[in-house]
């Protein structure tokens, strides 16, 4: 069973903490979105509403068409896996998966035959007699993804479940995830602070900072061509140079410290804001070395400040003449020995620049 | 120097022990007593006396009144002690830092306070002493112990799979019945035996609060005033057996579940 969930103008406080601010998104049936952001910017916030934790100060959320705002979790049709797993120490495997169909009234034998199924889906076959203190991280992850879709949910509710894995049981648990929810088809909303495993997972990632939503799409699109400067940042590193823009016919020319360069209008995400003022962003490795062949856009020559080996590439901040110093970041290939003091010339492929309205002081949330 | 000191540290561990468990042990020993009087020599030993308890219709009725008291009383305190602290941890309670205090208050207040208390209100209200009214202080006085040791043991970790039950459907008291008790079955338990230890010993509150049907340490003390007699001593080591039997148990049952986590 799938469903598509929407959020309508949500809004949350805690006392004097805005968590959540007008939030409006929609996921489709069968997709598998994350909730991506810093500690703090309400991604959980908003998945307890979704799930029924909490009730929105504002706002409404329907999965499937159907307004639940004021249901609890109990009756919703979601169903949650946490962050600390929050197992049932007391029960063995069989029985905390098969709990939920327990509270249904599901038959005894009915519900066992489907608590093993349901531990095969998940890779623990053959282990509903143990008890959860004899398992390790994951295997206790895998027994809490059982047992939130042991009772079918039509939206499966994932708060940060794979924040306690360590880095390289996380990749892995990352794509058994992923395989899992193509093989049930349930609506996954996934919560977590890791870009990659974003990327990794997702159908559709939702970028989110101080309580509000800064961008919503593809992981592609997103990374590609994000639509704030919050998501540009954070999906990743960027590089971001303040321009000016003139429309140019068809489309628009950037002012700015490399000189007058036309783009395409569609590279500017908010056309309203051609003529004022905007900020060219850059992925580092899409900097690429050497004169300017015409149509590139020239950065200019920099003087290599800092360079450190990453594997598949060399990490190097530069500072470019034509930023007056001012240090960006470039990829550099991982075959290419340079010293730090080198001088580099340097440019960038249009197709690759992004142009994102300028913000005015970018608010933060803590915690 | 070095040997001295050991000595020294020997000596006291060893007259420690002994002004605990002297007293106890001299008790037990002359229990076993063949003759009258339960002054040395020792001239045992005989479990004469300790047939002489188990003949005796008086003592054995109020050993069987004790355990009754002692059972269904902690039973209650236990079970109140739960749902006081599920309601307390779990819910926000008008004023619940003050009813926290309330609820614990009693540990500090004087037995006799407690018993003379009671009685007085009984007599107004026109109950008659019997053990109902024993059990009645009794669960008076394990309450506040029941309720502190489950509260402390009520963490946020337990609140999170509390949700996780509600979130697969549990109501209410199925969450209380099958998720929350469970776990913190060690604390309630342990409530539950320190309140039966207690209960089972306890003097003041019994003897001003019963009439006719009357608890072992009652029954005690009315013999106790016609003086010594190695039965007593018998009837004393029954009530230190059973005591301890249940802190035995109680550390093997615990310390077993606690190492297990």
């Amino acid at each position: 069973m799938t469903a598509d969930v929407e959020v309508l103008g949500v809004s949350h406080r805690f006392g004097e903490v805005v968590a959540l601010r007008d939030v409006t998104l929609s996921i489709g049936a069968g997709r598998f979105a994350v909730l991506l952001g810093p500690s703090g910017c309400g991604k959980t916030t908003l998945l307890s509403v979704i799930g029924g934790f909490l009730f929105p100060s504002a706002g409404r959320v329907r999965i499937g068409g159907r307004d639940v705002t004021g249901l609890p979790a109990a009756r919703r049709p979601t169903t949650t896996v946490f962050q600390d797993y929050a197992l049932f120490p007391h029960m063995r495997l069989g029985a905390n998966v098969a709990f939920g169909l327990r509270m249904r009234r599901v038959p005894r034998a009915e519900r066992e035959a489907r608590a093993e199924a349901m531990l095969r889906l998940v890779g623990l076959e053959g282990m509903a007699a143990k008890m959860p203190h004899e398992l390790s991280g994951g295997q206790r992850q895998r027994v809490a993804l059982a047992r939130a879709l042991a009772v079918e949910p039509e939206v499966l509710l994932l708060d940060e479940p794979l924040g306690a894995l360590d880095l390289k049981l996380r990749r892995q648990m990352q794509d058994e995830l992923k395989a899992i929810q193509r093989r049930v088809g349930t609506t996954f909303v996934h919560v977590t602070h890791d870009q990659e495993e974003a990327m990794a997972i997702a159908d559709e990632i939702v970028v989110m900072n101080a309580g509000r939503v800064m961008d919503q799409g593809p992981p592609e699109r997103v990374y590609l061509r994000p639509r704030s400067r919050f998501s540009a940042a954070f999906m990743g590193e960027a590089n971001f140079v303040p321009v000016r823009l003139r429309r140019e016919g068809d489309g628009i020319a950037i002012l700015g410290p490399f000189g007058t360069h036309p783009l395409p209008a569609e590279r500017l995400a908010d056309p309203a804001a051609t003529g004022g003022r905007a900020e060219l962003a850059f992925r580092p490795e899409h900097v690429n070395l050497g004169d300017a062949p015409p149509g590139t856009l020239d950065l200019g020559e920099g003087t290599v400040r800092d360079i450190a080996f990453s594997g598949s590439h060399r990490r190097a901040r530069i500072a470019l003449d034509a930023l007056d110093g001012g240090e960006i970041v470039a990829y550099l290939p991982q075959a290419m020995e340079v010293s730090a003091t080198a001088r580099l010339r340097l440019h960038l492929d249009p197709a690759r620049a992004i142009l994102l309205p300028a913000e005015d002081g970018e608010s933060r949330c803590g915690g | 120097m070095r040997r001295l000191a050991d000595g020294l540290a020997l000596g006291y561990v060893v007259a420690v022990y002994a002004f605990i468990y002297l007293p106890v042990a001299v008790l037990v020993l002359f229990s076993f007593q063949e003759s009258r009087l339960p002054i040395p020599p020792f001239d045992g030993p005989s479990l004469r006396w300790y047939a002489a308890v188990f003949a005796d219709r008086r003592l054995t009725d109020a050993l069987a009144n004790s355990l009754l008291v002692a059972l269904l009383s902690s039973a209650l305190a236990a079970l109140l002690g739960f749902l006081a602290a599920y309601g307390l941890a779990r819910y926000r309670l008008p004023a619940s830092g003050l009813q926290r205090a309330l609820l614990t208050a009693p540990l500090s207040v004087s037995y006799l306070i407690i018993g003379l208390g009671l009685l007085i209100m009984f007599s107004r209200l026109g109950v008659p002493r019997s053990l109902v009214t024993v059990g009645i202080g009794h669960t008076v006085i394990n309450l506040p112990l029941c309720f502190a040791i489950t509260y402390s043991q009520m963490g946020a970790h337990q609140e999170n799979v509390e949700r996780a039950a509600r979130d697969l459907g549990a109501r209410e008291w199925q969450v209380m019945l099958l998720v929350t008790a469970p776990m913190l079955l060690p604390a309630i338990l342990a409530g539950f035996l320190l309140s039966v230890t207690f209960s089972w010993d306890e003097f003041i509150i019994a003897f001003l609060l019963s009439r006719f049907d009357v608890t072992l340490p009652v029954e005690i003390w009315s013999l106790l005033r016609s003086g010594l007699n190695p039965r007593n001593n018998a009837v004393g080591s029954v009530v230190f057996l059973f005591s301890f039997a249940l802190v035995l148990v109680m550390e093997l049952l615990l310390f077993r579940r606690g190492r297990r986590r």
